[in-house]
Formats: C-alpha cells, sequence, structure tokens
C-alpha cells in the first residue's frame, strides 16, 4: 500500500525522518519515480512528497570559493543560470543532455544524484568538477565529496535520516568538457560519456555507464600524462577503472571501446 | 492509496479535488475535468504528448502525481486558444506552415512552443530545436514544425511591434 | 488550368487538432462503460491447461469472457483466416490473448488482471528467422513455413556465365515498430443486435467483415466508424479488426458499452510490426557493370500466424530487382514463422527490406568494380518503354534516370564530392561521405487486386449545393480527407467550401476500399474524380450561381442524392498471379534520395547532415500536404536505417517495448531535407496523381548505408546500422 507523506516545512520533514529509521523514497521532480512505479522497478512503498519545499531549496549562489546549487533546482533553472553558465559550462553542456527539455523543466539536480544512475548526465561532469554534497539532518550538515558518496550499485554514502541540501562546486580554472555518446541526440539514455577537467599536469576524469556507479577514473587520472602511451596502453589502463556491461541499449565492448577511443583522442590532444 | 486534497488553477480556474497522491495530472484533466486536448502518448515522460504548463515551466501531465499539484497554475492546450476557441497566432502559424498531420503530438508541440516565444526565444534553429527536443512527432519528420514555430515567432514580434 | 487541385488548401482537421478538441478515441464521451483489457499469455509457446482466478480477490462487477463466449468464428478475417481472437489450447507468442475482462474501474480492472494466472505447459520457441529456418523446432504448419513464392526471367545460369565477376551477400532487417503516437483505442456497443464500433482504424471494411465473421452477423448488423486517428502508418490496417473483437465480444457478454484503450507497452508487444527479413543477394555482372543475373532469395519472418504476410512478400518480391532493366531473374520469396506477434502492415509492405538489400548490393559493387555507384545505376538502369522480369512492358512514364539526376542536380553532386574530400582532409575523427538510393514504389493494389475490391465511392449533393465526399478511407494524418475534397471540387468547378469528406462510417459509406498501399488518392480520387464529372455534366451548369439553382431544380422535392461511381481498370492491365508474370502494378512512382552523413569515428555514431529527394508522383494535389508526408516517410526510414529495432527478452517478449529504449527520431537527429517532385501527369490518375504515401519509406536505409561506405569504406549488412556495427567492422 503506497503512501504519502507531504511535510510542509523543514522541521515536519525532520520529525517525520527522525520518528522512524526507514528507507523513505523521495518524490522531487518524480521524472524517474513515475515511470518506475508504474513499471515495478520501484517497489518502495513509503514516500515523501518534497514539493512543498521546492522553494526553500531551489536557486544557485556563490560564497567566496565555490558555486552552490541548491539540491531541488530543476536543470532547466540551472541552463539558465548565469554563474553555472560563466564557470561550468561543462556542467550546462551535460544539463541539456538530461532527457528533453520537458524532463529538464521538472528534473532536479539532487534526483539525478540520488538516483545514483550509471547513465546520469550530469554526474560524471559534477565528479571532474570535485563537487561536494551537503548533506542535512536534524543534527545539522556534512559535507562530502561527491567522489566519495558513491559506494556501490545504488549504495550511497547517505542515511536515512538525511537529505541533501546543497551541491557545492569549487570554482577553478580547470578546462572543462563533456562528451556524450546516446541512443539518439535527445530524449536519449547516455551509452557512454566522459567528462573531464584539467590543468597542467592535472586531470580529472569520469565516465558514464562505464561501471556500476558514477566515479572518477583514478588509475587512469594518474598515468595520463605519461610519454608515448598508445590506444593498447589506455585500454589496458582503463580496465583497472571501468568495466562497462551489455544492456538493451548497447555492449559492454562498444562502450569500453568508445571510452577508450575518448581517453585517447584527449591524450593525443593535450600531449601537443 | 490515502486519499488527499488538492487544490490548484487549471487555465485560470479553481479547482479543488479528493484524490489519491499518486494519481497522475494527466488523468485528472481527462477524467475529472475532463479536459480532453492534453493526450497519452506513451504514459512515461518520453513522448511529450502530455505537455502542460505548471507555473510556467513545460512539464509533462502523465508523470506528474496530485500531490504536487498544491497551489500550482496549470495552462493547458484549452487555455492557449484565443477567448472565442479561434486558434491562437502559434496555432494559426502551425495550420499555415504544415506543422500538423495525425495531431496527436500537436497540443505538446503548442505547449512547447508558448513556453519558448513566452521565454523570449529567438529564431535561432538550435534554440527551437532545444526548446521542443521532449516532443515526439512521427508524421511530419519535424521540418513544417519547426517552420511553424519560427512563422510563430515572426508573427510574435509583429504583434509586440505593434 | 486546375483551380483547387495543386494549391495548399488548409486541411479540414487542422482547425480542431492545433486547439486540442479533435476527438480520438479515448477522448469521446461516453455514459456508464466499462473499461476492457486483455489477459495475455506470459509465455511465447505452450499449451493452456488452464485459467486460475485468485479466489482472494473481489470479483464482482467484473465480465470474463474467452475463446467459448465466441458466437461465430474464432477466426480473424485476413487474406488467410489462421489467428484465433482468444487462444483455445496452443498458444503462440508471448502476450496472445486467453482472457478478456471488463470491469466500471480502471484501477480495479488493472488489479484484477494481476490476479489471474495460467496453467501453461511450456514449449520451446523460436524468434529469429535462422532458428525458424532451421527447423529444430518446429512450431507451425509441417516445417515453419507459411508460403513460398517465385518470380523467374531468363536463363539464370547463362545470366552468371557471362558474368566476370559474382558478388553474393546476405542482408537482415530488424522489426520495425510503426511508433504512431496514439496507441490503439476502441470501443463497442450493441443495440438491437447490431454491434457498433468506434475507434482508431485505417480500414472500417476491414474490421466489417471481420465482425460478421467472429459474431455470425449480416453485413447491415456490424457499423463500424472511424474516430480522429493519431497516426497509423500500416500499423492499424490489421490489428483493428482484434481489438474491436475483444470490445465486441466484451460488450455482448457484459451488456454495456466496452472501452479498451492500450498502453505504450502494451501496445508495442502484441500489434503488428515490419516483417524481420534476410535478403541472400546474389549479382553478376560484366567488367564494365552491366548486370548479367540476379538471385536472390528472400525471406521475412511472418510471426506466429501467416496472416496477411503473403501479399507483404509479394510486394517485396515485386521491388526486390530494383529499378533495373535485367534479362535473368530469379527471386524466391519464403514466409517462415516465428513465435512472436504476427508481423503486417508497415509503410513500404515489404520493399523497404528488399530496396535495403539491392540498393545496397548495387552500391557495394560499385565499390569493388571501382566504378562511380553513379555511373553503374545508369548502365542498368530500367529505360523508357523498357521491361520489368516480371515481363510487364513499362511505357514511357519510367523516370528513373530523370528523378536520379534531378537529385544529383539538386545536391550539386560533383561540387559536394570535392567539399568531401576537403572535409576528410582536415578532420581526423569525422568522416563525411555521400550515399544514395534509386527505387519505386507500385501504386495501389498488387496484381489483380484493385479488381478484386472493386471500390465503390460517391458523393452526396445536398439542396443547399452542399457535397459529402463518401469514402470509406481513413484521415490518419495523411491529408485524405482534404485531398479527396479537393479532386472532387475540381471535378465539380466549384470552390473548395462546397466540399468536404462525410464521416466515416460503413452505415453511411461505401466500401472505397482500405486506406493501404498508397491507393486512396490515385484510385479512389480517380473514382470521385468521374463522380463529380458526372454530376457536372448531369446538372449541366455554368457557374456559381447557376449551380445552386440546377442543385434545387435537380433535387426537387429531396433533400439530397448520392452519386457513386466504381473502380474501372486501366485498359492492358493483365497480372497471372499462378505464375507471376505481367502487370504487377498499374503503375510506379519512382524517386531518389541522396544522404550526406558524417561518420564520428570515435564514437562511431553516424549524423546525417543532409538529405536530398526527388519524387515522381505524378501531379502533386496538395504540395503542402505532400511534401510534409514526404518529409515525414524520409524520417522514418532514417529511422529504420540507424537506430529501430526490437530486442527480445529472454522469455521470448520484446525488450525495448517502450520510447525510451525503441529508438524513433528525435526532433535533434533529423538532417535537413531538400525536397523536390518530378511533375509528370500520370494519364490514369485523378489530374494526372500518383500514389504517395509508401514510396519515401523505401529508401532510406539503403542511402545511409551507401553514404557510410562512402565515408569510412565499411560494408554493412544489417539494420539498424548501429554503432556497435559499425565499431565490429572498424576495429577488425
Amino acid at each position: 500500500m503506497i503512501s504519502v507523506l507531504r511535510p510542509k516545512t523543514t522541521k515536519e520533514l525532520f520529525e517525520i525522518l527522525d520518528k522512524e529509521d526507514k528507507n523513505y523514497l523521495f518524490l522531487a521532480g518524480g521524472t524517474d519515480i513515475m515511470p518506475s512505479i508504474k513499471k515495478g522497478i520501484e517497489k518502495r512503498e513509503d514516500l515523501i512528497d518534497l514539493s512543498f519545499l521546492k522553494k526553500g531549496f531551489s536557486g544557485v549562489y556563490r560564497d567566496k570559493t565555490n558555486i552552490i546549487v541548491k539540491s531541488l533546482t530543476t536543470f532547466a533553472k540551472i541552463q539558465k543560470d548565469e554563474l553555472l553558465n560563466k564557470h561550468f559550462p561543462s556542467f550546462i553542456k551535460a544539463s541539456k543532455l538530461i532527457g528533453g527539455y520537458t524532463i529538464q523543466g521538472m528534473a532536479t539536480i539532487a534526483g539525478n544524484i540520488v538516483n545514483a544512475s550509471p547513465a546520469a548526465d550530469s554526474l560524471p561532469s559534477l565528479l571532474t568538477l570535485n563537487a561536494k554534497v551537503t548533506l542535512l539532518s536534524s543534527n545539522g550538515e556534512r559535507i562530502i565529496e561527491l567522489k566519495d558518496f558513491y559506494k556501490g550499485y545504488k549504495n550511497l554514502e547517505i542515511k536515512n535520516n538525511e537529505i541533501i541540501s546543497n551541491i557545492i562546486i569549487p570554482t577553478s580554472d580547470y578546462q572543462a568538457d563533456f562528451i556524450e555518446v546516446g541512443t539518439r541526440k535527445a530524449m536519449s539514455i547516455t551509452k557512454v560519456s566522459l567528462a573531464y577537467a584539467y590543468k597542467d599536469k592535472n586531470i580529472f576524469l569520469s565516465a558514464g555507464s562505464a561501471f556500476a556507479y558514477p566515479k572518477r577514473l583514478f588509475a587512469t587520472e594518474k598515468r595520463f600524462f605519461e610519454k608515448d602511451l598508445t590506444k593498447k596502453d589506455f585500454e589496458i589502463i582503463l580496465k583497472e577503472d571501468v568495466s562497462p556491461l551489455d544492456d538493451i541499449r548497447s555492449s559492454g565492448n562498444y562502450r569500453f571501446n568508445v571510452l577508450r577511443n575518448l581517453v585517447f583522442s584527449l591524450y593525443q590532444e593535450l600531449q601537443k | 492509496m490515502n486519499k488527499i486534497k488538492v487544490s490548484f488553477k487549471v487555465n485560470n480556474k479553481d479547482y479543488e479535488i479528493e484524490t489519491t497522491p499518486l494519481r497522475r495530472l494527466l488523468d485528472i484533466l481527462r477524467e475529472d475535468l475532463k479536459l480532453m486536448g492534453t493526450k497519452e502518448g506513451c504514459g512515461e515522460g518520453e513522448c511529450g504528448a502530455c505537455s502542460v504548463l505548471i507555473d510556467g515551466e513545460l512539464s509533462l501531465a502523465c508523470i506528474t502525481p496530485a500531490t504536487q499539484l498544491e497551489g500550482k497554475e496549470i495552462l493547458t492546450i484549452e487555455g492557449i486558444s484565443d477567448k472565442d476557441g479561434e486558434p491562437s497566432y502559434i496555432q494559426k502559424a502551425f495550420i499555415d506552415k504544415g506543422a500538423v498531420q495525425c495531431g496527436f503530438c500537436t497540443p505538446g508541440f503548442v505547449m512547447a512552443t508558448h513556453k519558448y516565444i513566452k521565454d523570449g526565444g529567438s529564431n535561432d534553429e538550435t534554440k527551437i530545436k532545444e526548446a521542443l527536443s521532449g516532443n515526439f512527432c512521427r508524421c511530419t519528420g519535424y521540418a513544417k514544425i519547426v517552420d511553424g514555430v519560427k512563422e510563430a515567432i515572426v508573427r510574435h514580434n509583429d504583434k509586440e511591434a505593434k | 488550368m486546375e483551380k483547387v487541385v495543386g494549391k495548399n488548401i488548409e486541411r479540414f482537421d487542422a482547425k480542431s487538432k492545433v486547439t486540442g478538441t479533435a476527438l480520438y478515441a479515448d477522448d469521446i464521451p461516453l455514459n456508464d462503460f466499462l473499461y476492457g483489457a486483455q489477459v495475455g499469455s506470459p509465455v511465447a509457446r505452450g499449451i493452456l491447461k488452464a485459467i486460475k482466478k485468485d479466489p482472494d480477490f473481489d470479483w464482482t462487477g467484473f465480465t470474463f469472457v474467452d475463446y467459448k463466449d465466441i458466437p461465430g468464428k474464432n477466426e480473424v478475417e485476413s487474406v488467410v483466416w489462421d489467428m484465433p481472437f482468444l487462444v483455445e489450447s496452443e498458444i503462440r507468442y508471448h502476450g496472445q490473448a486467453i482472457l478478456l475482462l471488463a470491469h466500471k474501474n480502471k484501477e480495479t480492472l488493472e488489479e484484477g488482471i494481476k490476479r489471474i494466472s495460467f496453467d501453461i505447459e511450456e514449449l520451446p520457441y523460436v524468434t529469429t528467422i535462422d532458428e525458424s529456418l532451421s527447423k529444430k523446432i518446429i512450431m507451425a504448419r509441417e516445417d515453419n513455413v507459411f508460403r513460398t513464392k517465385l518470380l523467374h526471367r531468363g536463363d539464370l545460369e547463362k545470366g552468371f556465365k557471362n558474368a566476370d565477376f559474382i558478388f553474393e551477400n546476405t542482408y537482415y532487417t530488424p522489426h520495425q515498430e510503426q511508433a504512431y503516437i496514439e496507441p490503439f483505442a476502441m470501443t463497442a456497443h450493441w443495440e438491437n443486435n447490431k454491434v457498433y464500433i468506434k475507434g482508431t482504424m485505417q480500414c472500417p471494411y476491414y474490421i466489417h467483415g471481420g465482425l460478421k465473421v467472429l459474431f455470425d452477423k449480416k453485413d447491415d448488423e456490424v457499423i463500424i466508424a472511424q474516430s480522429a486517428v493519431g497516426g497509423a502508418f500500416g500499423g492499424k490496417e490489421d490489428y483493428p479488426t482484434v481489438i474491436s473483437g475483444h470490445a465486441a465480444l466484451l460488450s455482448l457478454k457484459s451488456g454495456k458499452t466496452v472501452k479498451i484503450i492500450y498502453d505504450r507497452d502494451l501496445d508495442m508487444n502484441i500489434t503488428t510490426k515490419r516483417h524481420p527479413s534476410k535478403s541472400v543477394v546474389k549479382i553478376g555482372v560484366t567488367k564494365s557493370g552491366k548486370i548479367t543475373a540476379l538471385d536472390m532469395d528472400f525471406i521475412l519472418d511472418g510471426g506466429a500466424y501467416e496472416t496477411m504476410s503473403s501479399v507483404i512478400l509479394a510486394r517485396g518480391m515485386l521491388h526486390a530487382f530494383g529499378p533495373y532493366e535485367l534479362a535473368n531473374v530469379r527471386i524466391n520469396g519464403v514466409i517462415v514463422a516465428t513465435n512472436t506477434p504476427p508481423n503486417g502492415a508497415f509503410r513500404g509492405f515489404g520493399a523497404p527490406q528488399s530496396f535495403f538489400a539491392i540498393e545496397s548490393q548495387i552500391d557495394l559493387i560499385a565499390q569493388k568494380l571501382n566504378m562511380s555507384p553513379s555511373e553503374l545505376r545508369k548502365l542498368n538502369f530500367v529505360k523508357k518503354n523498357g521491361t520489368f522480369p516480371t515481363g510487364q512492358l513499362l511505357g514511357d512514364d519510367v523516370l528513373i534516370t530523370e528523378v536520379f539526376e534531378q537529385m544529383l542536380n539538386n545536391a550539386d553532386y560533383e561540387n559536394l564530392q570535392k567539399e568531401i574530400a576537403e572535409f576528410n582532409k582536415n578532420n581526423k575523427t569525422k568522416k563525411r561521405g555521400f550515399g544514395f538510393s534509386t527505387f519505386f514504389h507500385g501504386a495501389g493494389f498488387t496484381g489483380n487486386g484493385e479488381v478484386m475490391v472493386a471500390s465503390k465511392a460517391g458523393v452526396r449533393l445536398q439542396k443547399d449545393g452542399k457535397v459529402f465526399v463518401l469514402v470509406a478511407n481513413t484521415e490518419m494524418g495523411q491529408g485524405a480527407h482534404t485531398v479527396l475534397p479537393q479532386i472532387v471540387a475540381e471535378a465539380l468547378e466549384l470552390p473548395m467550401d462546397y466540399v468536404r469528406t462525410e464521416k466515416v462510417d460503413t452505415s453511411i459509406v461505401p466500401n472505397s476500399g482500405p486506406t493501404v498501399a498508397s491507393r486512396t488518392t490515385m484510385i479512389v480520387g480517380e473514382i470521385l474524380r468521374r463522380v463529380g464529372k458526372k454530376i457536372k455534366k448531369t446538372l449541366n451548369y455554368n457557374n456559381e450561381s447557376d449551380y445552386l439553382e440546377k442543385v434545387k431544380a435537380y433535387l426537387n422535392n429531396k433533400d439530397s442524392e448520392n452519386f457513386y461511381e466504381t473502380y474501372n481498370k486501366p485498359p492492358k492491365i493483365v497480372w497471372d498471379d499462378e505464375n507471376y508474370r505481367g502487370d504487377a502494378y498499374g503503375t510506379y512512382a519512382w524517386a531518389a534520395y541522396g544522404v550526406l552523413t558524417e561518420v564520428d569515428t570515435l564514437s562511431y555514431d553516424v549524423k546525417l547532415i543532409n538529405a536530398w529527394s526527388v519524387f515522381d508522383i505524378g501531379k502533386v494535389i496538395n504540395p503542402l500536404l505532400a511534401s510534409g508526408q514526404v518529409e515525414g516517410g524520409m524520417i522514418q526510414s532514417f529511422g529504420y536505417a540507424l537506430t529501430e529495432n526490437i530486442v527480445f527478452d529472454k522469455k521470448g517478449k520484446y525488450w525495448n517495448a517502450d520510447f525510451t529504449n525503441y529508438i524513433i527520431p528525435s526532433i535533434m537527429d533529423v538532417p535537413k531535407m531538400h525536397i523536390d517532385f518530378y511533375n509528370r501527369e500520370y494519364e490514369f490518375g485523378p489530374y494526372g496523381a500518383k500514389g504517395l504515401g509508401e514510396l519515401p519509406m523505401d529508401g532510406g536505409a539503403p542511402a545511409v548505408n551507401n553514404a557510410i561506405r562512402n565515408a569510412i569504406g565499411v560494408d554493412l549488412f544489417n539494420l539498424p546500422l548501429s554503432p556497435e556495427q559499425i565499431m565490429d567492422k572498424m576495429e577488425r
């Protein structure tokens, strides 16, 4: 029996969360949850509707060293935000590839983060930008690096009494980009993607649909600036980082080869 | 499922209904309000045939649950036409440019176009396509829909200039 | 000079569609009705032992129907009546309807469906042509073969002997889903022992025939009416008989109006799709590029029942030889059975499959011979007054060379080649290529089809001078209900305001045949033109006001009078179906595509940049509608080329029966299209018009394949031309 709780304030929300240690399903934009419930993929029946809290948890602002995106900000709002456009064009590019324009008006950044899909488009980009998430509970806040937020397939570093309140993206002078290869050019599910950010001999890499959960490619990052690496070398190096699967949309082999091509092409570019 | 009461506006008219929290806006519009212009093409947020505006944002009625409607202002295709039920300038532009064939996706495309023009969208073809990227059409191959949007922008600008 | 024909007359339904007031099947207000649904098989093959209803569930208010409730025959009327409406014992595909349920509450009905289970003895199943051909599992007839046909001309052995080279390759194409945006919806009710159906459909008289058999009824006891139709593309040609039958059975048993709506998942899982195909193409050719022989096995996957597959096989075979003059030909057609939902009509009707094979193979040969693919084609094109392999003597309206030249000209072929070479020189990871296809489509039914259907169409002339077109042909987005009145207005020499189409309802309109086979404008339009001319002659008026007076005088006390004509076969058309000889089609519409693609060698992704097309469809009745239909068809054919594909799960069920994973083109995927028509009037079409609907579907897949070949030099043989497939070739 599905039940939906509808807290009107943050206080009410935490009262619910503190009352019982339960893995609630949070309804934010609903773009993933609604079809998943319909198809029987999502089986949790205790929902909390966050729509009354949307105003308080929506918007983008900055402090000295970071741009801060509140958790229930939609991707349509993100795309229009001047700060984000100025500082993180790669993240804007990724956000435009989430579903189509209809989905972007509903889907929220925190929804994309907690859904933890290996194919989620915003995540590789946020990982390479060294984003952090603020976890809020009645006990206060804790801040955790996004790279440490994912521990396994749909296994997240978040307690049942916590919600994501902010996404913190440190400003930097790194060059960043995001490349997506999908099933089509809009309303597409990513078959494989690569995000990167670099400066001098430092690089951050992350790939979508390449592993059970979103992650950085640490082994590849470490060896990325070695001299005279070949395509074959990257094939070996990348195997330490990723192991893409076969599924309804593509093959693991395809995903791996394309990722290798994209990484090697970037390598050649940056060797120049 | 528990029942909830929700109040919202559709096309500037107030409604209060009692329903289950995950009941889809699409069903509320079609079954309760008898507004049949919003269509179900896929029921999972993929095709855009059920596009409406909620508080000014383009949204999909098939994946919007009742619980999220409290205090919202909803605009559907029925609220787009001129007062006498005649086609608006966007709808006329769609007709004149041949953007309509089977018509099942058309209300969704009109809503997406309305949102685009309302936000000051330009005649740039890539931007137009991005704004319509959540709507599928199987009849037209999209070319005449893009023509229709461009024509609507011209007519909108003419109107503004006057 | 025509006054109405050739003009962009506004669609009669445009206003209602843009304002959202057009009534599709699910929009029609109903009082006191039940929702109906089917409960389908959870396995792909088996023997049904028992139907079980959960005893813990409250079944109050439910209506149940199984095969025993059928008053007439449990056979779906088609070309072959081998499919049941409801399973009796043998199950042949996943989702096949076993039990029907109805209830007034939608949610309760959905819960009820979950509370039904079946005892089934599961049997091994086959889902592909090759599995079926291997005959390891026999699941239909004696040998899994529904039908074979042979088309033969000349001396094959001699032809191959005269060849300098022989090229043989095997091509595969997958299922294609029509993906109309409106899913299936149908309502049924009974009144005074008559059954009334209303809903989304292409061919009301098919349902009419089908329900007469199902309920053992007479002509006037079955009344079929069309609602607004949200796209069809062949997908609403044969299946509506099944869903109408189901709704009518539930209505009969419950005594209430019943509405069945399919959601997208069910619609994609159990309704008809384009037949998968396997084509083994063997071509002999001289050093100079002259084709000496063509030998082709053309095998279609009919699905679980034969139904209408034989006519699809026929059309596929009768286009399989391409637009070429070939002296020695053998085309061997086969339909095999698989444990998948029966495949059916889809725009192109077998021809997109065979054109993919022949037009890809022609290009491959040009490349192997180091010849220009355009020169190789021109050398072999069938010429005016040439002969097709059926022995059909073509007239002077063979326009393949003309449309091809015009397409190359529009694409500025010579400069384009230079631009491509320059682009490829400067780009390391992106490679462009230009490819084309040349093709045709026989307009109207194959062979003696039109004679057998003997379509009747007419108009109702009213006292106020208004004229209503009476046809069973449906408006499904293509514009028929605007184009047909245009033809009538032209014939009557009256402005458009006088003419509109009557609603399609079998109790009102005659059987003008189904809305299929690119026949509506050309065949039915011509009948209507004759009706118009007859009225003009009978009333003998000079101008509009004279017309109004003469109508009144003619009708005297009557409110209206109906005028009808029936199909007249153009002279000299002779077809021998037994031996596959003669005039397969009264005429052909000719076309050429050119496609500029860009292949990303990192992602193996194919982007379409530009697409040029030239169509000969005779006189264009409504240019805006025609170009819109053509653009839609081109994009549908590019979807077929690049992304559209059905995959199966482990239960033999379609795995990607949704719009998330069945990939139709989005607005971001479409190339810039450059459409052109070759205007030459056809002697026996209304004001010179030929059929148009299917033609644009035929040429996309081979043109894209050839463009990829041109860009990166790989030969692909399977649709869709996926990045995964390209990777496999390039990694090798």
